[in-house]
């Protein structure tokens, strides 16, 4: 080899070639603790050599289930899985895994090599087509149910003026302006969930954007008999949120509230409540709580899908995604609590922050989120 | 089928949607038909129990305690009731896919005709009384469970049948 021939590429160094790999290498002895971490997962996780990596990358005191070290570990061959990992930051990222076996003169596993792919922007394209699938389902759905109103109100309508019987067509009327109501809301929705706007941050109070949903769905709730009640706290301070997303949210939740209601064949008599207080020092809360007959938990596990498994979810409203979409927006949180027979309450956590330049950074406590385990009702 | 007749013929009709109880309702008084009502399926069952309507309209996706699935199930227990013919309603069949000629298991729904909403008029009263003519045509005859499969396969292969 002359010192004109160019540098073989074998003579960069093992570990640097590793350490600049845009994923994460790791490995593991077999008590799980990291003997060995690439550069890349040092930018994000720090030196951390020494601690176990459920501590370092989950956040959790116990080892995991399904974990492919743990499988390479007990049957030294390659395994790989999906899992949900945590940053130091408390962001949620899904990572592809892919784990072999280091053995010794005895051919026994004395440690393991980890590479961990970040599917962060895969999982988010698959939400959106699970999004876009259900959407179209439920939307066609909807449509079919608004038309057959309408057709029929119309049909109501024709009938009454040929008898000149102003009182069925005052019927047939009221049944068509409901429906129009019903697809003038669900066509907002649709252009809401159409494109992922970001918030235009603006000083807005919250006892106002609340009291207003409150005063837009008074009629509709006093025809159906159900009781719209506001308890809203007047020391509430403006806030650096978008105010027109807010209103949508309270819309679609009193919306669901009350449609709940009008399902319940048990109880004839309900009532909806709209909150809007402190959550903590912090943080600021909006509540919509009905007596309806709550859910049970197929509905409960499909409202919102978190992101921790690769389940298809299914029977989502339209109007609770975007719900879902306008608070993580915020980078603010949602929590279901709902009991069967009992009535559900939802609420949603907001900053207090009224710096509307600031950035929006999700709430600190998201992460521990698990609709799932939201059965306890207040 | 003539007016004299039709004015006899009572319809259930089974729908969570109070609105569309009241159109359809209307629809079918005015059409000589006598409509009874009951919005959910647990109020549909006595219902059907107590008027023994000659034909029952049923939504199938009403999503309040008692389903459309289940009701038709309850009927299909009851030896009087399993006999009075079911039209299936849905503003879903198309999403859900639902196709009853694949089915033979008899908790499974197969209703005589299945139609979607927004429901068309003319179609659903042309349904009524070939429903209706094959159930008198065949009352009281060992073959009338064949005829009615008979006449729900025909109309499951007109695309305007279903």
């Amino acid at each position: 080899m002359t010192a004109s021939t160019p540098q073989p590429l074998m003579d960069l160094s093992f570990k640097m070639v590793i350490d600049l790999l845009p994923i994460y290498v790791t490995i593991q002895d077999r008590d799980l603790r990291y003997m060995f971490a690439n550069q890349t997962f040092r930018n994000d996780f720090g030196d951390v050599v020494g601690q176990h990596c459920y501590v370092v990358a989950k956040g959790s005191q116990e080892r995991c289930q399904h974990c492919p070290v743990q499988k390479t570990l007990a049957d030294k061959k390659v395994h790989t899985g999906e899992e949900t990992i945590r940053l130091p930051g408390g962001n949620l990222q899904q990572v592809v895994l892919y784990t072999t076996p280091i053995l010794d003169v005895m051919g026994n596993v004395t440690a393991v090599i980890e590479l961990a792919t970040n599917i962060q922007i895969i999982k988010e394209m698959y939400k959106e087509l699970i999004f876009l699938g259900q959407s179209m389902a439920l939307l066609s759905h909807d449509i079919k149910n608004i038309l057959e109103g309408l057709q029929g109100g119309v049909y109501v309508v024709d009938e009454a003026l040929a008898d000149k019987d102003m009182k069925l067509a005052a019927k047939g009327w009221q049944i068509i302006k409901k429906n129009i109501a019903e697809i003038t809301r669900v066509t907002q929705n649709i252009l809401y969930s159409s494109k992922n706007r970001q918030p235009r941050l603006q000083k807005s109070s919250p006892v106002k954007l609340a009291r207003e949903a409150v005063d837009l769905f008074q009629a509709k709730a006093g025809s159906l008999g159900i009781q719209l009640i506001s308890s809203l706290n007047p020391e509430l301070p403006g806030v650096a949120v978008d105010a027109a997303s807010i209103s949508r949210l309270l819309n679609n939740l009193i919306w669901n509230a009350l449609e709940a209601c009008c399902k319940d064949s048990i109880k004839h008599r309900h009532a909806v409540v709209v909150r809007a207080d402190f959550y903590d020092t912090r943080h600021f809360m909006f509540e919509v709580e009905d007596d309806a007959d709550g859910m049970d938990a197929r509905i409960l596990e499909n409202l919102f899908n978190p992101f921790f498994s690769t389940k298809g979810a299914a029977g989502t409203g339209l109007g609770l995604v975007v719900a879902d979409r306008i608070v993580s927006s915020h980078g603010g949180k949602i929590e279901i609590l709902t009991k069967t027979g009992k009535g559900s309450l939802f609420r949603t956590i907001f900053s207090l922050s009224t710096n509307i330049d600031a950035p929006l950074h999700e709430l600190e406590t998201r992460d521990t989120f698990n609709p799932q385990k939201g059965e306890a009702h207040e | 089928m003539n007016e004299s007749d039709e004015k006899s013929v009572k319809i259930a009709l089974i729908d969570d949607n109070e609105d569309y109880l009241f159109t359809m309702g209307t629809f079918l008084t005015r059409n000589g038909f006598i409509a009874v009502t009951a919005n959910d399926g647990v109020k549909g069952l006595e219902l059907i129990q107590r008027e023994r309507p000659d034909l029952i309209l049923l939504d199938v996706m009403m999503e309040s305690s008692y389903a459309g699935f289940e009701l038709w199930k309850a009927l299909q227990a009851d030896q009087a009731l399993k006999e009075i013919p079911v039209i299936g309603i849905s503003a879903m069949q198309n999403e859900l896919g639902v196709r009853p000629e694949r089915y033979s298991d008899q908790d499974y729904f197969h209703p005589a005709a299945f139609l979607d909403k927004p429901v068309d008029h003319e179609l659903l009263l042309e349904t009524i009384a070939t429903v209706l003519k094959a159930a008198e045509e065949c009352k009281n005859r060992p073959g009338w469970k064949r005829f009615m499969e008979t006449y729900r396969n025909n109309s499951l292969k007109n695309p305007g049948g279903v």
